[in-house]
């Protein structure tokens, strides 16, 4: 090999590293949504393997089996269709009140039900992949969540997908709640040895707390993107420094992010109304 | 070299990294993701060019951190230099050992990872490290070894099969051609 190869090779590594770096951060993430395209096709196999896995069980399961599920269905959709009536009036009111307190209106939207299509592949970062994009109106920022609890956040968005950064993730700081205390805190990653992903670390507790293990966290409303009141998790420990004027807890999530299939990523009005 | 070959190499990156976002088996059975771009790597260096070597380290850089939170072609700089360093030196190792390759992949998904933190850290970023991200490391570096292993045999019969028809094949000609009359 020629030495001249070498310094070919050398320079142009060097080149490329410093002008991808160097990007902006916007046109850093369309780079990557252009280049995320090359793996359409297998996200595209993969996808109908599942559809045809999915059809498969479909066809298999008995009729009977089929109607009993039907039937539960109905019955919780008409519990469901009461409780929304009433909430209806909550939130109007609820609506109303913030008018006249002149208070700043809580995160609004739609849900809309995405799959979950892959994991990040650096051992540093808890994020997925789902496969909504900006053209179906997931922004930044976006929250995302289960009927267990809070996801994420949206963090990068493409076209057709979108990166959302899980709670525990360094970019994913998530103002929460002691529902039982009322004490509110913040939610980071862990700095401790953590075997278990789902534990996280809930900093900024005033020293004198009276929170106990096993206290629920929600989110606290407090933030723009998290509506109020969506559960994350609970304490499992606290700890207290001798003269430090904060505490911290060891929270454990309620969603279990290695086995995620579906999220619900909330959508913004105005692009719902489009 | 064959640009089938380097295709080979490169359409083999793409689904490794593909595998590598979609199934996460051994991050939920182990703790940690196993990345198999320095293990390609490692096969580039020992039986691929310099060209292919770098498309490799740019294209599969650049395909991971499309698919990840890392700043856009972190990875390209660590690649390119723990393969690059390989191929300089590929005269010194026995490739035929298995256990070479072994010690090889190893010690590439061992250094990618440290070069590529350390290119986080200088840009600014925040990614997640405690004790455990020891045993992360220790994993990704066994596995990357093992996956190396793997690696090989898969792509020395693609690259047989796809350069096959360049050797000469003086079995083929019809001995009745030059037979006499």
């Amino acid at each position: 090999m020629h030495r001249s190869s070498y310094q070919i090779a050398c320079a142009t590594v060097a080149v490329l590293t410093l002008v991808l770096l160097n990007l902006p951060p916007r046109t850093a993430e369309r780079v990557k949504g252009w280049v995320g395209h090359s793996f359409l096709p297998f996200f595209g196999i993969k996808k109908g393997i599942q559809y045809i896995g999915g059809k498969t069980i479909d066809s298999t399961l008995p009729r009977a089996e089929l109607i009993r599920e039907l039937n539960a269905l109905h019955q919780t959709n008409q519990i469901l269709k009461m409780d929304l009536a009433r909430l209806d009036g909550i939130s109007s009111e609820n609506a109303r009140l913030r008018t006249q307190l002149q208070m700043r209106p809580g995160p609004q939207g739609y849900m809309r039900l995405a799959r979950v299509v892959g994991r990040d592949p650096a051992n540093w970062w808890r994020t997925l992949q789902i496969d909504l994009g900006e053209r179906d109106g997931v922004r930044i920022n976006q929250a995302v969540w289960t009927p267990e609890g809070l996801v994420g956040r949206v963090q990068q968005v493409n076209p057709h997908r979108a990166l959302v950064a899980l709670v525990g993730d360094p970019a994913c700081r998530v103002s929460v709640k002691i529902r039982e205390t009322e004490e509110c805190g913040i939610l980071t990653a862990a700095p401790f040895t953590a075997f278990d992903p789902r534990l996280v670390q809930l900093i900024h507790l005033p020293a004198d707390t009276t929170a106990t293990p096993g206290n629920l966290i929600v989110t606290s409303g407090l933030s723009e993107f998290f509506p109020a009141d969506i559960p994350v998790g609970k304490i499992v420990s606290l700890s207290r420094s001798r003269g430090s004027v904060q505490a911290t807890a060891r929270v454990h999530l309620a969603v279990d992010s290695a086995r995620l299939q579906e999220v619900w990523v909330m959508i913004q009005p105005e692009v719902a109304q489009r | 070299m064959s640009g089938f070959h380097t295709g080979s190499v490169l359409l083999a990156a793409l689904i490794a990294i593909f595998l590598e976002s979609t199934f996460t088996f051994p991050r939920d059975l182990l703790g940690a993701q196993i990345n198999p771009l320095p293990p390609l790597m490692v096969y580039a260096a020992l039986r691929s060019d310099l060209a292919t070597l770098t498309l490799l380290a740019v294209l599969g850089s650049l395909w991971q951190s499309a698919l990840s939170a890392d700043p856009l072609g972190v990875g390209l700089l660590p690649l390119f230099l723990s393969g690059l360093f390989i191929e300089m030196n590929r005269q010194q190792f026995a490739q035929r050992e298995r256990f070479v390759r072994f010690t090889l992949g190893a010690a590439a998904s061992a250094s990618v990872p440290l070069m590529t933190l350390f290119l986080l850290f200088t840009l600014g970023r925040d990614p997640m490290l405690n004790w455990f991200t020891l045993w992360q490391w220790v994993v990704v570096s066994v596995g990357g070894g093992l996956l190396t292993m793997f690696f090989f045999p898969i792509l020395d019969v693609l690259k047989e099969s796809l350069t096959a028809s360049l050797r000469p094949h003086g079995y083929l000609i019809d001995p009745g051609l030059d037979a006499p009359d």
